[in-house]
């Protein structure tokens, strides 16, 4: 008897002392939840691990090519276990998928309702998201988390990018920053071709058109290449825009006319003028005809194969389709240059928004925080490109656990800048770090053993090649859209319009259609919704 | 019915099949519902406006619709027509070789594309058809001018077409190889014995027994008919040839996953599903009453 009495005081005594255990507990883990959601005076953190392990479900864009050997996975590599450990976060992969693939998933996944923690939505869907109240408010965990240095890359566009993601004072995502050097096409030849041939550097349209003739009866090269898409303002490879920004023409991007009223750029007479004169060369046979049925694969073999000279493209070329023709033919030299210029000397360019990507995180999940804290130290590792993290894997910065591209606006153009400095002798080479420090050996690697190691010939002509000649504020002239989200009127009309758009110009610059067709596919755009659009975007851009 | 316990394990086997049907081919039909909504899709099916007909009306306002439902139209019949004759064609040819072996390597040999997908096969047609790829060097040299096959409105159905022949046309063949061996060979003697030359004999005994096969064949074809190839056109359209060879899938695709328009591409689809039903209905009519085809 005396026993059993014994024996249920003790288990009393042990269910008392479990109970008061946990309250302790319960309240450490209410006080972080506090000072997350108050932000106190005191600033938290942004790079403090957490305090027991959170685990976030991720709808997980992935690279094409992850390029990771065996034994590292996208969900599981070295850069997700390096944040792990550091964070004290479990990251986990609802569902994966690569490129347009992604946006449809995503586009699916919200109509099922059943949402990851963690995906990566367009500004359409965010809309929608936050209509619905489906995300969660985001407004103080940035205010009290954020890296100064994260911090720093989305002031660099001017408040643009934070902007976009605020709904009625709120942040309801972590918006992507896209580099502005991204948009901005030059014109990359085979600066070898040119020497062998005794031809000047292509200033203006009639330059280009005298060496791509050159190249076509000397070199036995097809014409200038083009893409089946000719404009897009984000990233064109191969496309027409520079084209079309040399006669002043703005196509697809929403701009201020004299007056000051919003106006569409396909629409401008500019336009029908640029039209005439593709279409002219596409006749004369400079212009490649077979873009028009070819998918962009087949016209980078083109390149690779040796077989075309001159084309418009972004800075980062040198990493993917130049590296495989240096391959092929090591004779291959690719320079950029700032081409056509107009009249005035300059070269036009459109630029793209900065940010058309929202991180968003589910109503509900309990620590965006580390949601926050993932992303600072993505910033990090990405501007020392995964230097001391990763070792056998390559690094690529859509293997870290948010597919989510933050870079500063002039990231690429900055860094070519400081490393040239370095390399003329005006700066110290010490004052290079991260990745800037990697694009200096890089250059002193290639240097030394010129496209023996194809890695660091990418690295290094993407930026100094590429990105450099982006720096020269003064021979460009940057042409900023007033708006780049969608109206109401767009969900449903846009995609016909575009159409409408898409069509009529290849035809025109085909020679299928008449250039006088111009006027009336105007006329039928306007009445098709476009007027209506441009009411809206004049409204949504005052 | 009759005998339940006997007939137990039938329905057991059919089960599997049934389940699927249900669940990849009626529980998706609810999903029409968006053909009448305002849908967004974090909203839901229940929580979207209802519009009425509203998406119709705009899909019969469009330009496109009248071009795509007569491509697809135009296309799938051509195929159809080809599909049939090219293949009775070589069947009877294959059939009058006497060498066994040569027979059959002919047919392994022309049924073999079938396998290939066409997204393998649009790259290499795209190569062969370019300017200067191996069709126009033909070209040419006969006519002057390379034609610009894959950028033209008056070629691009023809690529189509014909591609999608010579991929299948082996295929089909062996159905109506089939056929053609299960004529009793006592008729050819009979026919030899009054006299019938080779042609002769084609005619009178060969086409008239495979006739109920051809019959077949081509009227459950029609259930098809709007079905006019979304793998081969989309690996090998562009904008140029939209007006003539955009067709129901390939503009559902981008209307709907590409540019997220689902209440549009949905009404499109449903317009789509009703009248292949209605075709459908018609073909296995068609098919009972001159094949003696039945299924219930």
């Amino acid at each position: 008897m005396k026993k059993t009495l014994g024996i249920l005081i003790i288990c009393a005594l042990m269910v008392l002392t479990a109970c008061s255990g946990n309250n302790g507990n319960e309240n450490s883990s209410n006080n972080t939840g506090g000072n997350a959601a108050g932000g106190t005076t005191e600033p938290a953190d942004p790079y403090a691990p957490m305090t027991e392990t959170v685990t976030i479900s991720i709808g997980k864009e992935a690279a094409v090519d992850p390029k990771l050997p065996s034994g590292s996975t996208i969900e599981d590599n070295e850069l997700t276990r390096y944040f792990a450990e550091k964070l004290n976060v479990k990251y986990t992969n609802e569902w994966q998928a690569t490129g347009d693939a992604y946006m449809q998933k995503v586009g699916l996944t919200l109509s099922t309702g059943d949402i990851p923690d963690v995906m990566i939505v367009d500004k359409q869907q965010l809309v929608q998201l936050v209509n619905a109240d489906l995300i969660e408010d985001l407004t103080s965990t940035y205010e009290s988390f954020v890296s100064p240095a994260l911090k720093a890359a989305y002031d660099s566009t001017d408040g643009y990018s934070l902007a976009s993601a605020t709904f009625d004072g709120k942040l309801m995502a972590f918006p992507n920053v896209s580099p502005g050097a991204d948009a901005q096409n030059m014109l990359w030849v085979r600066q070898d071709w040119l020497d062998e041939l005794q031809l000047e550097a292509p200033q203006t349209m009639d330059d280009i058109i005298n060496v791509t003739k050159a190249f076509m009866d000397k070199k036995g090269s097809v014409g200038l290449l083009g893409n089946q898409v000719i404009v897009n303002i984000g990233t064109s490879v191969f496309g027409f825009d520079s084209i079309f920004s040399a006669y002043n023409a703005y196509p697809q991007l929403w701009t201020e006319d004299a007056s000051g009223n919003a106006v569409y750029g396909s629409i401008q007479p500019e336009v029908k003028e640029a039209l005439a004169k593709i279409r002219g060369w596409v006749q004369e046979g400079v212009i490649d005809k077979e873009f028009a049925v070819k998918k962009n694969e087949q016209v980078n073999e083109l390149v690779v194969s040796g077989k075309a000279g001159i084309f418009f493209g972004p800075w980062w070329l040198p990493f993917g389709m130049l590296a495989d023709s240096v391959a092929q033919d090591s004779k291959a030299e690719w320079v950029s240059y700032l081409s056509p210029l107009s009249p005035e000397g300059k070269m036009n360019t459109h630029m793209a928004s900065p940010t058309t990507r929202y991180l968003v995180v589910k109503k509900g999940f309990k620590h965006p925080e580390a949601v926050l804290k993932t992303l600072n130290m993505q910033f990090d590792a990405d501007q020392l490109q995964g230097e001391g993290i990763v070792e056998k894997d390559a690094y690529n910065w859509m293997n870290m656990p948010f597919s989510l591209l933050l870079s500063n606006y002039d990231d690429k153009e900055k860094k070519a800048k400081l490393v040239q400095d370095v390399i003329d002798g005006k700066a110290n080479a010490d004052t290079l770090q991260g990745e800037t420090k990697q694009i200096y050996n890089s250059y002193l690697k290639d240097k030394e053993n010129p496209k023996k190691d194809l890695a660091a010939w990418s690295q290094r002509h993407a930026f100094l090649t590429g990105a450099l000649p982006l720096i020269q504020d003064e021979k460009i002239n940057r042409k900023v859209g007033i708006y780049y989200d969608q109206t109401d009127t767009m969900r449903t009309k846009w995609a016909n319009l575009r159409k409408l758009e898409d069509e009529t110009f290849l035809k025109i610059i085909m020679g299928n259609e008449p250039v006088e067709s111009f006027d009336s596919f105007v006329d039928k755009w306007k009445s098709q919704g476009g007027d209506q659009i441009t009411k809206e975007i004049a409204e949504a851009a005052k | 019915m009759r005998d339940s316990k006997n007939s137990l394990h039938y329905h057991l086997m059919l089960a599997p099949g049934m389940i699927l049907l249900i669940i990849f081919g009626i529980v998706p039909l609810f999903g029409m519902a968006i053909a009448f909504q305002d849908f967004i899709p974090v909203k839901g099916i229940f929580g979207s406006k209802w519009i009425g007909l509203e998406n119709f009306k705009y899909m019969f306002e469009l330009d496109d619709s009248k071009t795509i439902f007569f491509n697809t139209i135009f296309i799938s019949v051509m195929k159809m027509l080809m599909n049939v004759l090219i293949p009775v064609f070589t069947a009877l040819l294959l059939h009058e070789i006497v060498f066994n072996r040569l027979k059959r390597w002919m047919q392994t040999i022309i049924y073999l594309p079938h396998f290939l997908s066409w997204v393998i096969l649009a790259g290499i047609l795209t190569d062969m058809l370019s300017q200067n790829g191996i069709v126009n060097q033909v070209v040419t040299a006969i006519a002057g001018e390379p034609i610009f096959f894959l950028g033209s409105n008056n070629w691009f159905p023809v690529v189509v077409v014909l591609s999608d022949v010579w991929k299948e046309f082996g295929f089909n063949t062996i159905i109506f190889i089939a056929a053609l061996t299960a004529i009793n060979p006592s008729l050819y003697e009979a026919a030899s014995i009054d006299g019938a030359g080779r042609i002769r004999k084609i005619w009178s005994v060969t086409l008239p027994g495979i006739l109920p096969t051809i019959i077949l064949v081509s009227t459950l074809n029609i259930g098809n008919i709007l079905n006019a190839g979304f793998d081969q056109i989309y690996n090998l359209y562009n904008p140029l040839v939209y007006e003539s060879g955009d067709i129901i899938d390939t503009y559902v695709y981008r209307i709907g996953l590409v540019q997220y328009q689902y209440g549009l591409a949905t009404a499109v689809g449903a317009l789509k599903s009703v009248v292949g039903f209605i075709l459908i209905f018609v073909s296995y009519k068609l098919a009972s009453r001159f094949a003696g085809y039945r299924i219930f």
